[in-house]
C-alpha cells in the first residue's frame, strides 16, 4: 500500500469513528432505550448468576470447606465407610512438607467417628471431630463461636448450636460420650460443654461435637493416629481440583489425596442441575434481549437507507460503511455493557453486605436439605466480564441487520 | 469519442426486469459533452433522464453500450474501480438534499475530499473557500437541520466540486427549492463552471434549469431526440 493510500484508510477510519460516534446522539432516545435495554439485561443476569454460583460457593464453603475439606489425604480404605479403623498414623515432618507447599493455604490433622451423647435423660447421636490446637485457632473456628469461648482444658466439648439446644445445655454442663472406638474398642469419656457453635450450615448444626485432637485419640483409644489430613488449597473455585497435583508432590504410602468433588458427587450433581435451572432463565432473558435488539437494528437500517445510498454514491466505500454502522452498534452495547456492569457490582457488593434471607416454608425447606437459608453472591468478576460479553456479542449479532442492508443498498437507491 | 469530449455515451441500453416483463428505461442513447459544458438532459417524467445519469455516474449498470468520461471507460471497469473513479472524477448533486444529517456544512463538504485522504487543513481550507463560494460564509459550522433548503442544497453543490471533479453530475437539483433559491443556485452554479471550468450536466424538466443550459439533450421514451 503507498504512502497516499495509507493515507486515506487512516483519514476513512477517523471519518467511520466520528460518523458511529456522532450517529449515537441522533436519535437519543432510541440510544439511550437500546443502552438501557443491554444494561438491564446485563444487570439482572449478573445478579441472578452471582447469587446461583454464591449460594454453590456458600454451599461448598461450609460443607466441604470447613468440615470435610477441599482435598483429604486418608488411607485408601477409608472412604467411603469413613472407619475409624483405616486411620492413619501422625507423620509430622511429611505434614510439615505438605504446609510448605505455596498450593497449600492450610493442612489441619483430624480424627472423627460416631457416637452418642446424652445428659440426663436426654440423648443424640453426634458426629465427633477432634481438631488440631491450630485448627482450633483459625479464624474460621473462632468467628464461629455462638456461646462459651474457645478457652478450654482437657475434657472440653463444643457443640453444634441445635445440637446443645436438642440437648439442653449450657457451658460448664458436664455430657456423657459413647461410641465406637479404635478396632472394635468402646470409646467413652465425660466431657464439659465449653461452648457451642454456628456451623452455617443447620444440619452440621444438629450434630457437630468438636473436641481436641489429643482428647479425641484418647477418647477413641486410636492413639497417635489421624483420620485423615483436611487440605484447603488456595485455589478453592467450584471447577478446581488440585487433588492430582498435590498427591504427586507429597505421596504418604497408603494414602490417597480425594478431592471434595470425588467424596461428594451428589453436591456437584445439586449444583449441575440447579445451574441448568439458571442457564434456561437466562437463555429465555437473552433471547428476549436479542429480539429486542434485533428490531431496533431493523428500525435502524430502515430509516437509514437512502443515507447508505447516497454515502455509496458519493464514493464511499460499503466495507467502510459497513464498518461505520459496526462501530456504533459496538460502542452503544459497549456504552449499556459497562453501565449493566456498574450497575450490576454495586447491587452484588450491598447484597454481600446485607444477603438475602429466606423466609417461611422456602427457608424450612432449604434448611432441611442442609444449607442455610441466605443467598449470599459470589463477588467474582469473571461473571461480570462472561455475561458483558455475551450480550455484547448479540448485539454485535443483531448488527448483521444494517450491515446486511449496507451491502444489499445500491446506490440508485435514494 | 472526439479529442475534445469530455463525456462520449455510445449506444447505451438499460434494460429493467419487472412484473409486467422487460422495461427498455434507456433505447440506445448516443451523444457527446464538451469539457466545460453546462448541459441538461430534459424531458418528461419517466423518460429515462435519471436512469442514464446514474448510468453515467457509474451508479448503476448498462445492459448494453459504453461510456467514457475523460477518456474511462466506466462501463468497463470493476465495482471497486467505478468507486474509485466516482470518488475522485465525478461530482453528484441530488434531488433531495441528501447531506449526512451528523456531520456539519463545512464536514459535509469536506465529506468526499476526507475519503480521498486529504489532510484536515486542506479539508477545511477547500470546504470554506467552496462555501464562501456559494454565498454560506458564517454557516460553517451549522447542521444540515440547521439551514434552510436552498442553503442545503447549496451546501451540496460545494459538496460536490470538493474534490475538483472532471463532471458534476446533477439530478433534479431544483426540485424542492422555491424561485428564489433556484436562481440563487443556478447563478453559483453557473458562476463555478465558468470559474473552475467544471462541466455540469443535469437532469431536468424544470424550464428555469433548461433556460440556462447552454446545451440540451432531449429525451423521450428513453431516446434521445435529435
Amino acid at each position: 500500500m503507498n504512502r497516499s493510500k495509507l493515507f486515506a484508510r487512516q483519514s476513512e477510519l477517523g471519518l467511520a469513528a466520528r460518523l458511529a460516534f456522532r450517529n449515537l446522539g441522533r436519535n437519543r432516545r432510541r440510544s439511550l432505550i437500546t443502552g438501557a435495554a443491554i444494561s438491564f439485561a446485563l444487570f439482572f443476569a449478573i445478579i441472578l448468576r452471582s447469587l446461583q454460583l454464591g449460594v454453590y460457593g456458600h454451599m461448598v464453603s461450609t460443607v466441604v470447606g470447613s468440615m470435610s475439606g477441599y482435598v483429604q489425604v486418608s488411607d485408601t480404605a477409608y472412604w467411603p465407610s469413613q472407619n475409624l479403623d483405616y486411620s492413619l498414623y501422625e507423620d509430622q515432618q511429611w505434614l510439615e512438607r505438605l504446609r510448605q507447599d505455596p498450593e497449600v493455604a492450610s493442612a489441619y490433622p483430624r480424627i472423627q467417628g460416631f457416637g452418642l451423647l446424652s445428659v440426663g435423660d436426654r440423648s443424640g447421636v453426634a458426629q465427633w471431630i477432634g481438631l488440631s490446637p491450630e485448627e482450633a485457632q483459625s479464624s474460621l473456628w473462632q468467628t464461629r463461636l455462638a456461646s462459651g469461648s474457645w478457652e478450654s482444658g482437657p475434657g472440653s466439648v463444643w457443640l453444634g448450636k441445635r445440637l446443645a439446644e436438642q440437648l439442653q445445655v449450657e457451658p460448664g454442663d458436664s455430657l456423657v460420650a459413647m461410641g465406637q472406638g479404635f478396632q472394635g474398642s468402646v470409646a467413652g469419656a465425660s466431657w464439659v460443654l465449653a461452648g457451642t457453635l454456628h456451623m452455617g450450615n443447620p444440619e452440621l448444626e444438629k450434630r457437630s461435637a468438636i473436641i481436641e485432637l489429643k482428647d479425641a485419640q484418647d477418647f477413641s483409644g486410636a492413639y497417635g493416629m489421624w483420620s485423615y489430613v483436611q487440605i484447603t488449597p488456595q485455589r478453592r473455585e467450584i471447577n478446581q481440583d488440585p487433588s492430582a497435583e498435590l498427591g504427586a508432590r507429597h505421596p504418604l504410602d497408603g494414602a490417597h489425596f480425594l478431592s471434595w468433588q470425588t467424596r461428594m458427587p451428589e453436591l456437584i450433581q445439586t449444583i449441575q442441575a440447579d445451574t441448568t435451572g439458571g442457564r434456561v432463565i437466562l437463555f429465555i432473558l437473552y433471547v428476549v434481549i436479542g429480539f429486542g435488539l434485533l428490531g431496533t437494528m431493523i428500525m435502524l437500517a430502515n430509516e437509514r437507507r437512502r443515507e447508505f445510498a447516497m454515502q455509496l454514491a458519493m464514493g464511499m466505500r460499503r466495507g467502510l460503511l459497513a464498518g461505520t454502522v459496526f462501530i456504533e452498534i459496538l460502542l452503544l452495547s459497549l456504552a449499556g455493557a459497562a453501565t449493566g456492569i456498574l450497575a450490576g457490582r454495586i447491587a452484588v457488593l450491598i447484597l454481600e453486605r446485607y444477603p438475602l434471607r429466606l423466609w417461611g416454608d422456602v427457608a424450612a425447606a432449604i434448611e432441611q436439605q442442609g444449607w442455610e437459608a441466605i443467598l449470599p453472591p459470589s463477588l467474582d468478576w469473571s461473571i461480570s466480564f462472561t455475561h458483558a460479553g455475551i450480550i455484547v456479542l448479540i448485539a454485535l449479532i443483531a448488527s448483521a441487520w444494517p450491515l446486511r442492508t449496507v451491502f444489499k443498498t445500491s446506490p440508485v437507491h435514494r | 469519442m472526439t479529442n475534445q469530449a469530455l463525456l462520449s455515451v455510445q449506444n447505451v441500453v438499460k434494460t429493467y426486469e419487472s412484473t409486467a416483463g422487460p422495461v427498455q428505461a434507456v433505447c440506445g442513447v448516443s451523444l457527446e459533452l464538451q469539457r466545460g459544458a453546462f448541459a441538461a438532459l430534459v424531458g418528461p417524467s419517466g423518460c429515462g433522464k435519471t436512469t442514464l445519469l446514474n448510468a453515467i455516474g457509474g451508479l448503476d449498470s448498462v445492459t448494453s453500450g459504453r461510456i467514457w468520461i475523460d477518456g474511462t471507460e466506466i462501463t468497463g471497469l470493476s465495482d471497486r474501480k467505478v468507486i474509485e473513479f466516482r470518488l475522485h472524477r465525478i461530482g453528484f448533486v441530488f434531488q433531495a438534499f441528501n447531506l449526512v444529517p451528523v456531520l456539519n456544512a463545512w464536514e459535509n463538504v469536506a465529506f468526499v475530499m476526507e475519503l480521498q485522504g486529504l489532510g484536515i487543513k486542506a479539508r477545511r481550507d477547500r470546504a470554506y473557500e467552496l462555501l464562501s463560494a456559494v454565498g454560506l460564509s458564517g454557516k460553517e459550522i451549522q447542521r444540515p437541520a440547521q439551514l434552510s433548503g436552498g442553503q442545503q442544497q447549496r451546501v451540496a453543490v460545494a459538496r460536490a466540486l470538493a474534490s475538483r471533479p472532471s463532471l458534476v453530475l446533477a439530478d433534479e437539483p431544483t426540485a424542492n427549492l422555491d424561485s428564489k433559491s433556484t436562481d440563487k443556485l443556478l447563478d453559483i452554479m453557473h458562476e463555478l463552471n465558468q470559474k473552475e471550468g467544471t462541466t455540469f450536466l443535469f437532469s431536468t424538466h424544470d424550464p428555469r434549469v433548461i433556460n440556462r443550459a447552454e446545451v440540451l439533450f432531449q429525451l423521450e421514451d428513453g431516446r434521445l431526440q435529435a
